[in-house]
């Protein structure tokens, strides 16, 4: 009980934009949660003669089509709401990936240092020296497009700026005396890796981690938009901007509104990532 | 100071040589374009034959030794899908993403760095609230939204701009505008940041007891200090700009390099990606060099030696 009121009593005074960020997450959450519950029709099922209704406030709009039907007559609200599935779910497993791969080398890299450091950072350098976009690409032209394939090349290639962060904390804590102090208990170099050090710096990867999330969320978007993500068969927001695009001229809802959700969704995680890392941290308050 | 750009031209060479070798291996994964550029009549020999003519019938060790000593005297290979070399048409679109990337930056980083002081300066002011709010939004929203989005409000609601091409001055707004709107936000988030740290420092107040005017103590005593982590921060951006560009030149049909990569891409054209992928892994470690030579005239205590 005394968890919950506290816990209570955190968001109580958290910021106006953290509490939008908050609640706005907890909705995507609950919609990709609930989807069959919440959509009035199935993502895929589409009435070829109810095509390009417009948004209920627009002329021409229905009430059965709160927020009108795409080319092929399916309801682009229902259509949203199964699109929240995709996003979370790739925007927790991608970061997810990442966070276990960049941790790993980060650790490693700023425990070990010398050559095994050498290797990792000059691989850094690799992943750094070329566009993410176009080794996703390649990655995806090479792995074939499927919701598996886009998680796992969003976590293979977004894992630097976490391996960068613990690398950097990795190295000042080596010199601390409590690590010497378990070297000279005899602990072997996984436990102390383990047990003192990992503890001491993943707060940071997991604040980068929420930050992230957002990131991830954009580049499945950009993937599937340029038509190498996500495959047409499953409703996705990037997909149906992409498909929406061919009929800007007479349909501009469709490339329109989800838009809007993602960068709703986008700021509410960045919202709440910047409030995150405040409150743990209050010198950075404001400083970012 | 020549040590230094020895020891940096040597490890830019290395890092150069595994993007190769990276590309290289993964795009033997791709598939097989032979069977693309034959009709869908064609026979087994026909497959074959074109195999030969492209090398790829040889083993995978031999193609990657060939195409290594290729680089090195200056052979590139030739288009599979346009039957042309890729250096030349490299260079044909090059230009159009080069000016496209200096528009962007000449409107994003002068932009950027004044907000980010005005912002770091009147800290907690309707002003610090407009760029901070608008620098966050800047990072939420996708890049190719935003391109569309201009193009519904300029092009399809107003006939003011066209929606796509390459050409004229008004055909570059759009994407230009697009591709800066990243790039401005998060180089106005850091200027602000690391303005806030310098504002802090004793020096800035000594100058003020001094009696220097402010203008100055903000533009000669902080800014020179701040523009240290912006420019590290910038050499990094552009990275980002390169990849907003293969978005941003697919949603304008601007004639880049970016979009010649994604048609490579998916048509399979091995050479190609290669050597625009090396292009691109040029451009970078240039602008890093260049970044890393920004210093020492920021900062005279910086020496490499």
């Amino acid at each position: 009980m005394s968890k919950i009121k506290r816990i209570l009593k955190v968001l109580k005074k958290s910021t106006l934009t953290a509490k939008i960020g908050l609640i706005i997450c907890f909705l995507w959450v609950l919609c990709a949660i609930s989807a069959p519950l919440l959509s009035p029709y199935e993502a895929n099922d589409g009435n070829i003669m109810e095509r390009f209704i417009p948004p209920v406030w627009c002329e021409g709009g229905t009430p059965e089509h709160i927020l009108g039907t795409d080319e092929m007559g399916r309801d682009v609200l229902s259509r949203l709401i199964y699109g929240s599935q995709i996003s979370l779910v790739v925007g927790i497993m991608a970061v997810f990936v990442s966070f276990i791969i960049g941790t790993t080398l980060g650790l490693i890299s700023g425990f070990f240092g010398g050559a095994v450091d050498a290797v990792i950072m000059r691989i850094v350098d690799v992943m750094l020296s070329f566009p993410f976009i176009f080794m996703a690409l390649c990655l995806m032209a090479v792995l074939g497009s499927s919701l598996t394939n886009v998680i796992m090349v969003l976590g293979v290639t977004g894992w630097v700026p976490y391996a960068r962060t613990i690398r950097a904390q990795t190295l000042s804590l080596r010199e601390r005396e409590f690590i010497t102090a378990a070297y000279t208990q005899g602990c072997s170099n996984t436990r102390i890796i383990l047990k003192h050090v990992m503890p001491n710096v993943i707060d940071n990867a997991i604040v980068l981690g929420t930050l992230e999330m957002a990131s991830a969320i954009l580049a499945e978007a950009s993937l599937t938009f340029l038509g190498l993500g996500v495959p047409p068969s499953i409703a996705t927001w990037g997909g149906m901007i992409a498909t929406g695009r061919q009929y800007i001229y007479n349909a501009w809802y469709l490339t329109c509104l989800p838009g809007v959700v993602i960068f709703l969704v986008c700021l509410s995680i960045n919202f709440v990532g910047d409030w995150i890392r405040d409150i743990r941290d209050p010198r950075l308050k404001g400083t970012n | 100071m020549l040590r230094y750009i020895i020891k940096r031209t040597l490890e830019t060479i290395l890092v150069l040589f595994l993007v190769v070798t990276l590309v290289f291996i993964l795009l033997r994964g791709v598939g097989d374009p032979s069977k693309l550029l034959v009709s869908p009549e064609g026979s087994y020999e026909d497959i074959q034959n074109i195999k030969a003519s492209l090398g790829l019938d040889k083993p995978i060790f031999i193609q990657y030794t060939d195409y290594i000593k290729g680089i090195v005297t200056g052979d590139f290979g030739n288009s599979f899908y346009y039957n042309q070399p890729v250096m030349d048409l490299i260079k044909e679109q090059l230009p159009a993403t080069l000016i496209l990337a200096l528009v962007s930056l000449a409107i994003a980083v002068p932009l950027a760095i004044l907000s980010g002081i005005i912002a770091a300066v009147k800290r907690n002011t309707i002003w610090d609230n407009i760029v901070t709010t608008f620098s966050i939004a800047g990072r939420s929203m996708p890049t190719f939204w935003l391109g569309l989005l201009l193009v519904l409000i300029f092009s399809v609601f107003n006939q003011i701009l066209p929606p796509s091409g390459y050409g004229s001055w008004r055909q570059l707004i759009m994407p230009a505008i697009t591709l800066s709107a990243g790039l401005c936000a998060s180089t106005a988030r850091m200027t602000r940041a690391s303005m806030l740290e310098i504002l802090r420092q004793d020096y800035m107040t000594t100058a003020r007891a001094k009696g220097v005017f402010e203008k100055k103590v903000i533009f000669h005593h902080g800014l020179r200090n701040a523009m240290l982590s912006v420019i590290t921060m910038l050499g990094l951006q552009i990275g980002q700009l390169l990849c907003g560009s293969v978005v941003v030149e697919t949603i304008f049909a601007w004639p880049g390099v970016g979009r010649l990569m994604v048609n490579a891409i998916l048509s399979y054209d091995y050479p190609l990606v290669q050597a625009s992928a090396l292009v691109m892994a040029v451009i970078f470690a240039l602008i890093n060099f260049i970044t890393d030579m920004l210093y020492t005239v920021i900062d005279p205590r910086i020496q490499y030696n």
